[in-house]
Protein backbone atom coordinates (compact mmCIF):
# COMPACT_ATOMS: atom_id res chain seq x y z
CA UNK A 1 0.00 0.00 0.00
CA UNK A 2 2.23 3.54 -1.29
CA UNK A 3 0.72 6.33 0.89
CA UNK A 4 -0.41 9.35 -1.66
CA UNK A 5 -1.91 12.76 -0.59
CA UNK A 6 -2.33 13.06 3.31
CA UNK A 7 -6.80 12.55 4.02
CA UNK A 8 -6.13 15.16 6.15
CA UNK A 9 -4.16 17.84 3.97
CA UNK A 10 -6.98 16.73 1.26
CA UNK A 11 -9.44 18.49 3.24
CA UNK A 12 -7.06 21.99 3.23
CA UNK A 13 -6.74 21.77 -0.36
CA UNK A 14 -10.38 21.15 -0.52
CA UNK A 15 -11.17 24.04 1.46
CA UNK A 16 -8.85 26.32 -0.80
CA UNK A 17 -10.17 25.06 -4.44
CA UNK A 18 -13.86 25.96 -3.24
CA UNK A 19 -12.71 29.49 -1.12
CA UNK A 20 -10.95 30.57 -4.39
CA UNK A 21 -14.65 29.94 -6.20
CA UNK A 22 -16.88 30.65 -3.58
CA UNK A 23 -16.56 33.63 -1.17
CA UNK A 24 -19.27 32.38 0.96
CA UNK A 25 -16.54 29.20 1.96
CA UNK A 26 -15.34 29.59 5.26
CA UNK A 27 -13.55 27.23 8.06
CA UNK A 28 -14.64 27.30 11.37
CA UNK A 29 -11.86 26.15 13.88
CA UNK A 30 -11.98 25.05 17.24
CA UNK A 31 -8.09 24.58 17.01
CA UNK A 32 -8.63 22.10 14.72
CA UNK A 33 -6.12 24.09 12.05
CA UNK A 34 -3.23 21.78 13.00
CA UNK A 35 -5.28 18.96 12.40
CA UNK A 36 -6.00 19.41 8.81
CA UNK A 37 -2.88 21.49 7.90
CA UNK A 38 -4.78 24.89 7.12
CA UNK A 39 -2.59 27.00 7.78
CA UNK A 40 -2.56 27.98 3.89
CA UNK A 41 -6.17 28.42 4.76
CA UNK A 42 -6.10 30.55 7.43
CA UNK A 43 -2.86 32.34 6.16
CA UNK A 44 -4.67 33.38 2.78
CA UNK A 45 -8.32 33.79 4.07
CA UNK A 46 -7.66 35.34 7.65
CA UNK A 47 -11.18 36.82 7.31
CA UNK A 48 -13.02 33.82 6.66
CA UNK A 49 -10.76 31.20 8.98
CA UNK A 50 -13.28 31.28 12.45
CA UNK A 51 -11.39 30.47 15.84
CA UNK A 52 -13.45 29.66 18.44
CA UNK A 53 -10.80 27.90 20.34
CA UNK A 54 -11.09 24.06 21.81
CA UNK A 55 -15.23 24.05 22.27
CA UNK A 56 -16.44 21.83 19.89
CA UNK A 57 -20.23 22.85 21.07
CA UNK A 58 -19.98 25.90 20.61
CA UNK A 59 -17.96 25.89 17.47
CA UNK A 60 -20.71 23.90 15.91
CA UNK A 61 -23.47 26.59 16.68
CA UNK A 62 -21.17 29.33 15.60
CA UNK A 63 -20.87 27.34 12.22
CA UNK A 64 -24.87 27.19 11.93
CA UNK A 65 -25.30 31.17 13.00
CA UNK A 66 -22.74 31.89 10.51
CA UNK A 67 -24.60 29.38 7.93
CA UNK A 68 -27.69 30.99 8.73
CA UNK A 69 -26.29 34.52 7.45
CA UNK A 70 -25.73 32.69 4.16
CA UNK A 71 -21.91 31.76 4.53
CA UNK A 72 -21.14 27.95 3.71
CA UNK A 73 -18.81 26.92 6.90
CA UNK A 74 -16.76 23.94 7.49
CA UNK A 75 -16.25 23.18 10.60
CA UNK A 76 -13.69 20.19 10.91
CA UNK A 77 -12.61 18.48 13.88
CA UNK A 78 -12.25 14.76 15.44
CA UNK A 79 -15.14 12.26 14.25
CA UNK A 80 -15.35 11.91 18.12
CA UNK A 81 -15.59 14.99 18.91
CA UNK A 82 -18.42 16.50 16.05
CA UNK A 83 -20.62 13.39 16.85
CA UNK A 84 -20.36 13.04 20.36
CA UNK A 85 -19.12 16.46 21.94
CA UNK A 86 -20.65 18.59 19.68
CA UNK A 87 -23.66 15.88 19.31
CA UNK A 88 -26.80 17.98 20.61
CA UNK A 89 -25.65 21.03 18.67
CA UNK A 90 -25.12 19.23 15.40
CA UNK A 91 -28.71 17.52 16.14
CA UNK A 92 -30.60 20.36 17.36
CA UNK A 93 -29.02 23.39 16.07
CA UNK A 94 -27.34 22.35 12.71
CA UNK A 95 -29.50 19.61 11.31
CA UNK A 96 -33.23 20.54 12.79
CA UNK A 97 -32.50 23.67 11.15
CA UNK A 98 -31.32 22.25 8.33
CA UNK A 99 -28.20 24.59 7.74
CA UNK A 100 -25.33 24.50 4.89
CA UNK A 101 -23.12 23.09 7.95
CA UNK A 102 -20.27 20.73 6.52
CA UNK A 103 -18.74 19.31 9.40
CA UNK A 104 -15.55 16.74 8.42
CA UNK A 105 -14.63 14.18 11.15
CA UNK A 106 -11.18 13.37 11.23
CA UNK A 107 -10.18 10.21 12.87
CA UNK A 108 -13.28 8.04 11.44
CA UNK A 109 -12.71 4.70 12.55
CA UNK A 110 -10.07 3.16 15.12
CA UNK A 111 -7.08 2.95 12.32
CA UNK A 112 -7.17 6.68 11.60
CA UNK A 113 -7.42 6.76 15.38
CA UNK A 114 -3.97 4.11 15.92
CA UNK A 115 -1.77 5.10 18.68
CA UNK A 116 -4.26 8.04 19.77
CA UNK A 117 -6.20 5.33 21.61
CA UNK A 118 -10.34 4.95 22.46
CA UNK A 119 -10.95 9.14 23.68
CA UNK A 120 -9.73 9.99 19.64
CA UNK A 121 -10.87 7.51 17.95
CA UNK A 122 -14.47 8.07 16.14
CA UNK A 123 -15.88 4.56 16.12
CA UNK A 124 -19.25 5.49 16.50
CA UNK A 125 -19.85 8.25 14.58
CA UNK A 126 -21.91 7.25 11.76
CA UNK A 127 -24.34 5.25 14.01
CA UNK A 128 -24.88 8.24 15.95
CA UNK A 129 -25.31 11.11 12.66
CA UNK A 130 -27.17 8.12 10.80
CA UNK A 131 -29.77 9.07 13.30
CA UNK A 132 -30.19 12.63 12.77
CA UNK A 133 -32.75 14.25 9.83
CA UNK A 134 -31.99 16.16 6.82
CA UNK A 135 -27.89 14.97 7.44
CA UNK A 136 -25.95 13.84 4.39
CA UNK A 137 -23.30 11.50 5.46
CA UNK A 138 -19.93 10.83 3.03
CA UNK A 139 -17.98 8.08 3.63
CA UNK A 140 -14.83 8.59 1.13
CA UNK A 141 -12.22 6.27 0.37
CA UNK A 142 -9.11 8.14 -0.17
CA UNK A 143 -7.51 11.51 -0.11
CA UNK A 144 -8.58 12.40 -3.96
CA UNK A 145 -12.37 10.90 -3.04
CA UNK A 146 -12.13 13.49 0.54
CA UNK A 147 -11.51 16.70 -1.54
CA UNK A 148 -14.14 16.01 -4.14
CA UNK A 149 -16.22 14.58 -1.16
CA UNK A 150 -16.05 18.14 0.41
CA UNK A 151 -16.34 20.20 -2.61
CA UNK A 152 -19.54 18.10 -3.61
CA UNK A 153 -20.62 18.51 0.32
CA UNK A 154 -20.79 22.53 -0.13
CA UNK A 155 -22.90 22.56 -3.25
CA UNK A 156 -25.60 20.65 -1.32
CA UNK A 157 -28.35 22.34 0.27
CA UNK A 158 -28.20 20.98 3.45
CA UNK A 159 -25.89 19.85 6.37
CA UNK A 160 -23.45 17.43 5.58
CA UNK A 161 -20.83 15.37 7.50
CA UNK A 162 -17.70 13.89 5.75
CA UNK A 163 -15.72 11.00 7.68
CA UNK A 164 -12.04 11.76 6.80
CA UNK A 165 -8.88 9.93 8.67
CA UNK A 166 -5.89 10.25 9.89
CA UNK A 167 -3.96 11.48 6.97
CA UNK A 168 -2.17 8.09 6.35
CA UNK A 169 -4.53 6.07 3.98
CA UNK A 170 -3.71 4.63 0.80
CA UNK A 171 -4.65 5.63 -2.37
CA UNK A 172 -7.71 3.81 -3.62
CA UNK A 173 -9.33 5.04 -6.60
CA UNK A 174 -7.45 7.04 -9.00
CA UNK A 175 -6.92 10.92 -9.42
CA UNK A 176 -9.59 10.63 -11.89
CA UNK A 177 -12.35 9.00 -10.05
CA UNK A 178 -15.31 11.38 -9.28
CA UNK A 179 -16.85 11.10 -6.77
CA UNK A 180 -20.67 11.35 -6.32
CA UNK A 181 -23.37 11.82 -3.96
CA UNK A 182 -25.89 8.74 -3.49
CA UNK A 183 -25.06 5.56 -5.34
CA UNK A 184 -23.29 2.42 -4.20
CA UNK A 185 -20.77 1.78 -6.87
CA UNK A 186 -19.56 -1.57 -7.76
CA UNK A 187 -15.21 -1.91 -7.55
CA UNK A 188 -14.83 -5.29 -8.86
CA UNK A 189 -15.91 -8.75 -8.82
CA UNK A 190 -18.18 -10.72 -11.26
CA UNK A 191 -20.27 -13.68 -9.50
CA UNK A 192 -23.44 -13.80 -7.12
CA UNK A 193 -22.20 -15.90 -4.59
CA UNK A 194 -21.40 -12.95 -2.09
CA UNK A 195 -21.72 -9.07 -2.41
CA UNK A 196 -18.92 -7.50 -0.23
CA UNK A 197 -20.10 -4.56 1.01
CA UNK A 198 -17.41 -1.81 2.45
CA UNK A 199 -16.75 1.97 2.78
CA UNK A 200 -14.01 4.29 3.64
CA UNK A 201 -10.56 3.72 3.62
CA UNK A 202 -10.47 -0.29 4.34
CA UNK A 203 -11.45 -0.67 0.56
CA UNK A 204 -7.95 -2.60 -0.21
CA UNK A 205 -8.72 -4.76 2.54
CA UNK A 206 -11.80 -5.86 0.56
CA UNK A 207 -10.26 -6.03 -2.21
CA UNK A 208 -7.26 -8.19 -0.78
CA UNK A 209 -10.49 -10.10 0.72
CA UNK A 210 -11.99 -10.69 -3.38
CA UNK A 211 -8.29 -11.65 -4.44
CA UNK A 212 -8.49 -14.56 -1.97
CA UNK A 213 -11.61 -15.25 -2.90
CA UNK A 214 -11.02 -15.79 -6.41
CA UNK A 215 -8.42 -17.98 -6.20
CA UNK A 216 -10.67 -20.18 -4.03
CA UNK A 217 -13.47 -19.66 -7.15
CA UNK A 218 -16.06 -17.68 -5.41
CA UNK A 219 -18.25 -15.47 -7.26
CA UNK A 220 -18.02 -11.75 -5.07
CA UNK A 221 -18.85 -8.60 -5.54
CA UNK A 222 -17.34 -5.52 -3.89
CA UNK A 223 -19.52 -2.97 -3.89
CA UNK A 224 -18.74 0.78 -1.78
CA UNK A 225 -20.98 2.70 -0.31
CA UNK A 226 -19.64 5.86 0.07
CA UNK A 227 -23.04 8.03 1.01
CA UNK A 228 -24.19 5.89 4.14
CA UNK A 229 -27.32 8.68 4.26
CA UNK A 230 -29.31 9.28 2.44
CA UNK A 231 -28.59 5.65 1.83
CA UNK A 232 -29.04 4.21 -1.96
CA UNK A 233 -31.39 1.87 -0.89
CA UNK A 234 -32.40 0.62 -4.59
CA UNK A 235 -28.78 -0.14 -5.55
CA UNK A 236 -28.02 -1.74 -2.47
CA UNK A 237 -31.77 -4.00 -2.86
CA UNK A 238 -30.86 -4.75 -6.70
CA UNK A 239 -27.07 -6.24 -5.27
CA UNK A 240 -28.54 -8.20 -2.67
CA UNK A 241 -31.42 -9.44 -4.89
CA UNK A 242 -28.87 -11.07 -7.23
CA UNK A 243 -26.72 -12.54 -4.49
CA UNK A 244 -26.13 -15.08 -2.45
CA UNK A 245 -25.31 -13.31 0.49
CA UNK A 246 -23.82 -10.47 2.03
CA UNK A 247 -20.86 -9.36 4.14
CA UNK A 248 -20.26 -5.64 4.92
CA UNK A 249 -16.88 -4.06 6.45
CA UNK A 250 -16.32 -1.24 8.21
CA UNK A 251 -13.92 0.56 10.20
CA UNK A 252 -16.83 1.31 12.52
CA UNK A 253 -18.36 -0.40 15.37
CA UNK A 254 -21.23 -2.82 13.65
CA UNK A 255 -23.72 -1.72 16.19
CA UNK A 256 -25.52 1.38 13.69
CA UNK A 257 -23.05 1.83 11.04
CA UNK A 258 -22.55 0.11 7.52
CA UNK A 259 -23.86 -3.08 8.63
CA UNK A 260 -26.96 -2.07 9.99
CA UNK A 261 -27.84 -0.06 7.10
CA UNK A 262 -27.15 -2.40 4.40
CA UNK A 263 -29.54 -5.14 7.34
CA UNK A 264 -32.13 -2.89 7.55
CA UNK A 265 -32.76 -3.05 3.58
CA UNK A 266 -32.20 -7.04 3.70
CA UNK A 267 -34.71 -7.51 6.17
CA UNK A 268 -37.07 -5.46 3.91
CA UNK A 269 -36.04 -6.85 0.43
CA UNK A 270 -33.69 -9.56 -0.19
CA UNK A 271 -33.41 -11.46 2.81
CA UNK A 272 -30.17 -13.05 2.23
CA UNK A 273 -27.87 -14.39 5.07
CA UNK A 274 -25.39 -11.17 5.90
CA UNK A 275 -22.29 -10.60 7.82
CA UNK A 276 -20.74 -8.15 9.70
CA UNK A 277 -17.23 -7.36 9.76
CA UNK A 278 -16.11 -4.39 12.20
CA UNK A 279 -15.56 -3.10 15.90
CA UNK A 280 -17.86 -5.99 17.87
CA UNK A 281 -19.26 -3.58 20.25
CA UNK A 282 -15.87 -3.32 22.05
CA UNK A 283 -13.61 -0.22 22.86
CA UNK A 284 -10.49 -0.85 20.86
CA UNK A 285 -7.15 0.47 21.88
CA UNK A 286 -3.79 2.23 21.32
CA UNK A 287 -1.93 0.68 18.09
CA UNK A 288 -0.67 0.77 14.51
CA UNK A 289 -3.70 0.93 11.77
CA UNK A 290 -2.43 -2.66 10.59
CA UNK A 291 -2.23 -4.01 14.18
CA UNK A 292 -5.57 -2.74 15.17
CA UNK A 293 -7.19 -3.89 12.04
CA UNK A 294 -5.33 -7.67 12.59
CA UNK A 295 -6.93 -7.55 16.23
CA UNK A 296 -10.21 -6.30 16.15
CA UNK A 297 -10.41 -8.47 12.62
CA UNK A 298 -10.57 -6.18 9.83
CA UNK A 299 -8.89 -8.27 7.16
CA UNK A 300 -8.54 -10.37 4.04
CA UNK A 301 -8.85 -13.55 5.81
CA UNK A 302 -11.35 -12.65 8.37
CA UNK A 303 -13.13 -11.54 5.71
CA UNK A 304 -13.12 -14.83 3.67
CA UNK A 305 -14.19 -16.63 7.09
CA UNK A 306 -17.23 -14.64 7.23
CA UNK A 307 -17.97 -14.94 3.63
CA UNK A 308 -17.39 -19.20 3.86
CA UNK A 309 -19.26 -19.09 7.11
CA UNK A 310 -22.41 -17.52 5.60
CA UNK A 311 -22.11 -19.39 2.10
CA UNK A 312 -22.50 -22.50 4.56
CA UNK B 1 -42.67 54.52 20.25
CA UNK B 2 -42.88 56.77 23.64
CA UNK B 3 -42.19 54.97 26.72
CA UNK B 4 -46.06 54.98 27.45
CA UNK B 5 -46.95 53.47 24.80
CA UNK B 6 -43.90 50.78 24.87
CA UNK B 7 -45.55 49.87 28.38
CA UNK B 8 -48.54 49.30 27.33
CA UNK B 9 -47.06 47.10 24.31
CA UNK B 10 -45.42 44.90 27.42
CA UNK B 11 -48.51 44.48 29.04
CA UNK B 12 -50.41 43.57 25.64
CA UNK B 13 -47.44 41.09 24.92
CA UNK B 14 -48.13 40.03 28.72
CA UNK B 15 -51.45 39.31 28.54
CA UNK B 16 -50.86 37.75 24.50
CA UNK B 17 -48.50 35.17 26.50
CA UNK B 18 -51.48 34.45 29.20
CA UNK B 19 -53.99 33.77 26.92
CA UNK B 20 -52.08 31.57 24.65
CA UNK B 21 -50.71 29.23 27.52
CA UNK B 22 -54.21 29.17 28.77
CA UNK B 23 -55.43 28.06 25.52
CA UNK B 24 -52.75 25.25 25.18
CA UNK B 25 -52.91 24.63 28.97
CA UNK B 26 -49.24 24.92 28.61
CA UNK B 27 -46.10 26.94 28.71
CA UNK B 28 -43.70 29.22 30.54
CA UNK B 29 -45.21 32.45 31.71
CA UNK B 30 -42.82 33.68 34.48
CA UNK B 31 -39.57 33.41 32.49
CA UNK B 32 -41.91 35.28 29.42
CA UNK B 33 -42.60 37.91 31.89
CA UNK B 34 -39.22 39.18 32.85
CA UNK B 35 -38.06 39.55 29.22
CA UNK B 36 -41.03 41.47 28.67
CA UNK B 37 -39.86 44.85 28.38
CA UNK B 38 -36.47 43.57 26.80
CA UNK B 39 -38.17 42.05 23.69
CA UNK B 40 -40.79 45.16 23.59
CA UNK B 41 -37.94 47.46 23.34
CA UNK B 42 -36.44 45.58 20.83
CA UNK B 43 -39.34 45.55 18.63
CA UNK B 44 -41.41 48.36 19.16
CA UNK B 45 -38.70 51.19 20.57
CA UNK B 46 -36.65 51.63 17.45
CA UNK B 47 -34.02 49.15 18.44
CA UNK B 48 -34.02 46.73 15.64
CA UNK B 49 -33.79 46.96 11.77
CA UNK B 50 -36.22 44.93 10.76
CA UNK B 51 -39.13 44.35 8.06
CA UNK B 52 -41.83 42.04 9.21
CA UNK B 53 -43.38 41.77 5.62
CA UNK B 54 -39.71 40.35 4.46
CA UNK B 55 -38.61 38.15 7.54
CA UNK B 56 -35.39 36.82 5.57
CA UNK B 57 -34.31 40.46 4.56
CA UNK B 58 -30.61 40.22 4.52
CA UNK B 59 -29.69 43.46 6.06
CA UNK B 60 -31.57 42.73 9.12
CA UNK B 61 -30.90 43.04 12.46
CA UNK B 62 -30.63 39.52 14.81
CA UNK B 63 -32.39 38.28 17.75
CA UNK B 64 -31.63 35.06 19.59
CA UNK B 65 -33.98 33.83 22.08
CA UNK B 66 -31.22 31.51 23.95
CA UNK B 67 -33.63 31.08 26.58
CA UNK B 68 -36.16 29.79 24.15
CA UNK B 69 -38.85 28.57 27.20
CA UNK B 70 -39.58 32.12 27.35
CA UNK B 71 -40.91 31.80 23.65
CA UNK B 72 -44.48 33.08 23.63
CA UNK B 73 -43.37 36.58 24.64
CA UNK B 74 -41.35 36.90 21.31
CA UNK B 75 -44.40 35.12 19.05
CA UNK B 76 -46.54 37.56 20.41
CA UNK B 77 -43.87 40.23 19.82
CA UNK B 78 -43.83 38.97 16.29
CA UNK B 79 -47.50 38.67 15.62
CA UNK B 80 -47.64 42.50 17.17
CA UNK B 81 -44.95 43.56 14.56
CA UNK B 82 -46.68 41.51 11.59
CA UNK B 83 -44.58 39.21 10.72
CA UNK B 84 -47.99 36.69 11.32
CA UNK B 85 -51.57 36.72 12.22
CA UNK B 86 -52.51 37.52 15.99
CA UNK B 87 -55.08 34.56 15.86
CA UNK B 88 -51.80 32.44 14.85
CA UNK B 89 -50.33 32.68 18.67
CA UNK B 90 -53.41 30.61 19.64
CA UNK B 91 -51.62 27.36 17.58
CA UNK B 92 -48.45 27.68 20.25
CA UNK B 93 -47.73 24.18 21.21
CA UNK B 94 -50.32 22.28 18.77
CA UNK B 95 -49.97 20.26 16.27
CA UNK B 96 -49.27 21.14 12.71
CA UNK B 97 -48.53 25.20 14.12
CA UNK B 98 -45.74 27.24 13.47
CA UNK B 99 -45.04 28.02 16.82
CA UNK B 100 -43.22 25.33 17.83
CA UNK B 101 -43.01 24.32 21.85
CA UNK B 102 -39.24 25.95 21.43
CA UNK B 103 -37.99 28.01 19.09
CA UNK B 104 -37.61 26.64 15.29
CA UNK B 105 -35.84 29.11 12.87
CA UNK B 106 -37.59 26.59 10.56
CA UNK B 107 -41.27 27.72 10.68
CA UNK B 108 -41.61 30.68 12.74
CA UNK B 109 -41.46 33.88 10.53
CA UNK B 110 -38.85 36.39 11.99
CA UNK B 111 -37.12 33.49 14.45
CA UNK B 112 -33.81 33.97 13.11
CA UNK B 113 -32.51 31.01 16.01
CA UNK B 114 -33.34 27.44 16.89
CA UNK B 115 -33.37 27.86 20.59
CA UNK B 116 -34.70 25.55 23.78
CA UNK B 117 -32.13 23.49 24.49
CA UNK B 118 -30.05 25.91 26.88
CA UNK B 119 -27.02 28.04 25.94
CA UNK B 120 -26.74 26.72 22.23
CA UNK B 121 -28.42 30.56 21.16
CA UNK B 122 -25.77 32.38 22.04
CA UNK B 123 -22.94 30.14 20.34
CA UNK B 124 -25.64 30.48 17.35
CA UNK B 125 -25.30 34.34 18.15
CA UNK B 126 -21.50 34.42 18.20
CA UNK B 127 -21.89 32.74 14.56
CA UNK B 128 -24.14 35.25 13.33
CA UNK B 129 -22.40 38.01 13.93
CA UNK B 130 -19.18 36.48 12.55
CA UNK B 131 -21.12 35.98 9.65
CA UNK B 132 -22.10 39.36 9.15
CA UNK B 133 -18.86 40.68 9.97
CA UNK B 134 -17.36 38.39 7.27
CA UNK B 135 -20.07 40.15 4.52
CA UNK B 136 -19.10 43.41 5.68
CA UNK B 137 -22.77 43.86 6.81
CA UNK B 138 -23.89 46.54 9.11
CA UNK B 139 -26.42 44.60 10.76
CA UNK B 140 -26.37 43.46 14.52
CA UNK B 141 -27.36 40.81 16.61
CA UNK B 142 -29.39 41.12 19.62
CA UNK B 143 -29.68 37.54 22.18
CA UNK B 144 -30.93 37.17 25.47
CA UNK B 145 -29.83 34.28 27.83
CA UNK B 146 -30.99 33.67 31.20
CA UNK B 147 -28.92 33.78 34.34
CA UNK B 148 -29.39 29.75 35.13
CA UNK B 149 -29.08 29.80 31.87
CA UNK B 150 -25.41 30.60 32.65
CA UNK B 151 -25.12 27.32 34.01
CA UNK B 152 -24.19 25.62 31.04
CA UNK B 153 -20.57 25.58 29.71
CA UNK B 154 -21.35 26.63 26.35
CA UNK B 155 -22.33 29.65 27.21
CA UNK B 156 -18.81 30.31 28.58
CA UNK B 157 -17.51 28.62 25.77
CA UNK B 158 -19.78 31.71 23.89
CA UNK B 159 -18.89 34.31 25.72
CA UNK B 160 -14.59 33.33 25.05
CA UNK B 161 -14.98 33.23 21.59
CA UNK B 162 -17.41 36.08 20.55
CA UNK B 163 -14.81 38.02 23.10
CA UNK B 164 -11.84 36.84 21.51
CA UNK B 165 -13.47 37.22 17.70
CA UNK B 166 -14.06 41.29 18.65
CA UNK B 167 -17.81 40.60 17.79
CA UNK B 168 -18.59 44.38 18.62
CA UNK B 169 -21.94 44.19 16.74
CA UNK B 170 -23.34 41.24 19.05
CA UNK B 171 -25.35 42.54 22.52
CA UNK B 172 -26.45 40.38 24.82
CA UNK B 173 -29.35 40.81 27.58
CA UNK B 174 -28.68 38.91 30.43
CA UNK B 175 -32.37 38.15 32.15
CA UNK B 176 -30.96 38.17 35.87
CA UNK B 177 -34.30 37.21 37.22
CA UNK B 178 -32.36 35.37 40.01
CA UNK B 179 -34.38 32.06 39.41
CA UNK B 180 -33.75 28.86 37.33
CA UNK B 181 -36.05 25.91 37.11
CA UNK B 182 -35.60 24.39 40.29
CA UNK B 183 -35.22 27.63 42.32
CA UNK B 184 -32.99 30.22 43.28
CA UNK B 185 -29.78 30.91 41.28
CA UNK B 186 -28.10 31.14 44.18
CA UNK B 187 -29.37 27.66 45.70
CA UNK B 188 -29.48 25.77 42.55
CA UNK B 189 -25.95 26.56 40.82
CA UNK B 190 -24.52 29.63 42.88
CA UNK B 191 -23.14 31.13 39.82
CA UNK B 192 -22.88 35.28 40.47
CA UNK B 193 -21.42 38.28 39.68
CA UNK B 194 -22.14 38.23 35.97
CA UNK B 195 -20.68 41.70 35.24
CA UNK B 196 -16.70 40.44 36.97
CA UNK B 197 -17.04 36.77 34.37
CA UNK B 198 -17.63 39.03 31.50
CA UNK B 199 -15.23 41.88 31.87
CA UNK B 200 -12.78 39.08 32.73
CA UNK B 201 -13.59 37.53 29.29
CA UNK B 202 -13.20 40.98 27.80
CA UNK B 203 -17.03 42.19 27.27
CA UNK B 204 -17.88 45.78 27.41
CA UNK B 205 -20.61 45.02 30.54
CA UNK B 206 -23.69 47.29 31.27
CA UNK B 207 -25.62 46.42 34.48
CA UNK B 208 -29.61 48.03 34.10
CA UNK B 209 -33.24 47.75 35.57
CA UNK B 210 -34.42 45.43 32.82
CA UNK B 211 -37.99 46.80 32.97
CA UNK B 212 -36.92 50.28 32.40
CA UNK B 213 -37.43 51.42 28.78
CA UNK B 214 -35.57 54.15 28.97
CA UNK B 215 -32.29 52.51 30.36
CA UNK B 216 -32.99 49.14 28.12
CA UNK B 217 -33.10 51.39 25.31
CA UNK B 218 -29.82 53.94 26.22
CA UNK B 219 -27.98 51.26 27.09
CA UNK B 220 -28.40 49.42 23.85
CA UNK B 221 -27.20 53.20 22.47
CA UNK B 222 -24.50 53.48 24.60
CA UNK B 223 -22.99 50.56 23.74
CA UNK B 224 -23.02 51.15 19.87
CA UNK B 225 -19.65 53.07 19.87
CA UNK B 226 -17.71 50.16 20.92
CA UNK B 227 -15.22 49.18 19.15
CA UNK B 228 -13.88 45.23 19.12
CA UNK B 229 -15.83 44.57 22.08
CA UNK B 230 -19.48 42.69 22.55
CA UNK B 231 -21.67 43.88 24.61
CA UNK B 232 -23.35 42.69 27.69
CA UNK B 233 -26.39 44.54 29.43
CA UNK B 234 -26.64 42.80 32.99
CA UNK B 235 -30.63 43.22 33.22
CA UNK B 236 -32.17 43.16 36.58
CA UNK B 237 -35.48 41.48 36.12
CA UNK B 238 -38.58 39.77 38.53
CA UNK B 239 -39.51 36.68 36.94
CA UNK B 240 -43.27 37.00 36.72
CA UNK B 241 -43.01 40.69 36.76
CA UNK B 242 -46.51 42.11 35.97
CA UNK B 243 -48.69 40.03 37.72
CA UNK B 244 -48.84 40.25 41.31
CA UNK B 245 -49.60 36.77 41.88
CA UNK B 246 -46.90 35.83 39.58
CA UNK B 247 -43.97 37.85 40.36
CA UNK B 248 -40.91 36.20 42.11
CA UNK B 249 -43.20 32.78 42.40
CA UNK B 250 -41.06 30.45 41.06
CA UNK B 251 -43.83 27.59 40.27
CA UNK B 252 -44.97 29.75 37.58
CA UNK B 253 -41.75 29.27 35.60
CA UNK B 254 -43.82 26.41 33.88
CA UNK B 255 -47.67 26.35 34.94
CA UNK B 256 -51.17 27.12 33.97
CA UNK B 257 -52.96 29.81 35.03
CA UNK B 258 -56.75 28.72 36.52
CA UNK B 259 -59.88 30.88 35.18
CA UNK B 260 -59.71 33.04 38.27
CA UNK B 261 -56.16 33.68 37.35
CA UNK B 262 -56.90 34.70 34.13
CA UNK B 263 -59.80 37.07 35.25
CA UNK B 264 -57.15 39.13 37.18
CA UNK B 265 -54.64 38.78 34.21
CA UNK B 266 -56.96 40.71 31.55
CA UNK B 267 -58.58 42.55 34.49
CA UNK B 268 -54.70 44.04 35.55
CA UNK B 269 -52.79 43.67 31.95
CA UNK B 270 -56.06 44.55 29.71
CA UNK B 271 -55.82 48.07 31.68
CA UNK B 272 -52.31 48.53 31.22
CA UNK B 273 -53.19 47.55 27.29
CA UNK B 274 -54.99 50.47 26.72
MG1 LIG C 1 -33.57 33.11 35.57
Amino acid sequence: MSHTTSSRRAVADGLMELAEKDERICFVSSDSVAVIKAQDFAETYPDRTVETGICEQAAMDTAAGMASTGLKPVYVTYAVFASMRACEQFRSIVCYSNLNVVVVGANGGMGAGEREGVSHMGCEDVAILRSFPNLTILIPSDASQVRKALVAAAALDGPVYIRTGSGKEPLFHTEQTPFEIGPVRQISGRGNDIALFGCGFIMPVLEEAGSLLEAKGVGFRIIEVPTIKPLDRSGIERILNSSRAAVTVEDHTVVGGLGSAVADVNVQSANIPMRMVGIQDVFPESGTAEELYNKYGITPENIVRKVLDVLQ
Amino acid sequence: MNSSDLKKTAARLRLDVMEMVFDVQDGHPGPAFSVAEIITALYFGGIMNIRPHDPLWNERDRFVLSKGHACPLHYAALARSGFFPTEELFSLRKIDSRLQGHPFMGKTPGNDGTTGSLGNGLATAVGMAKGLVIQKKESKVFCIIGDGECNEGIIWESVMAAANLNLSNLTVFLDNNLWQSGGSVEAVSGICDFQEKFETFGWNTLCIDGHSFKEIISAVQSSRPMKDKPTVIICSTVKGKGLPFMENDNSWHKRVPTQEQMDIAREILGKEAV
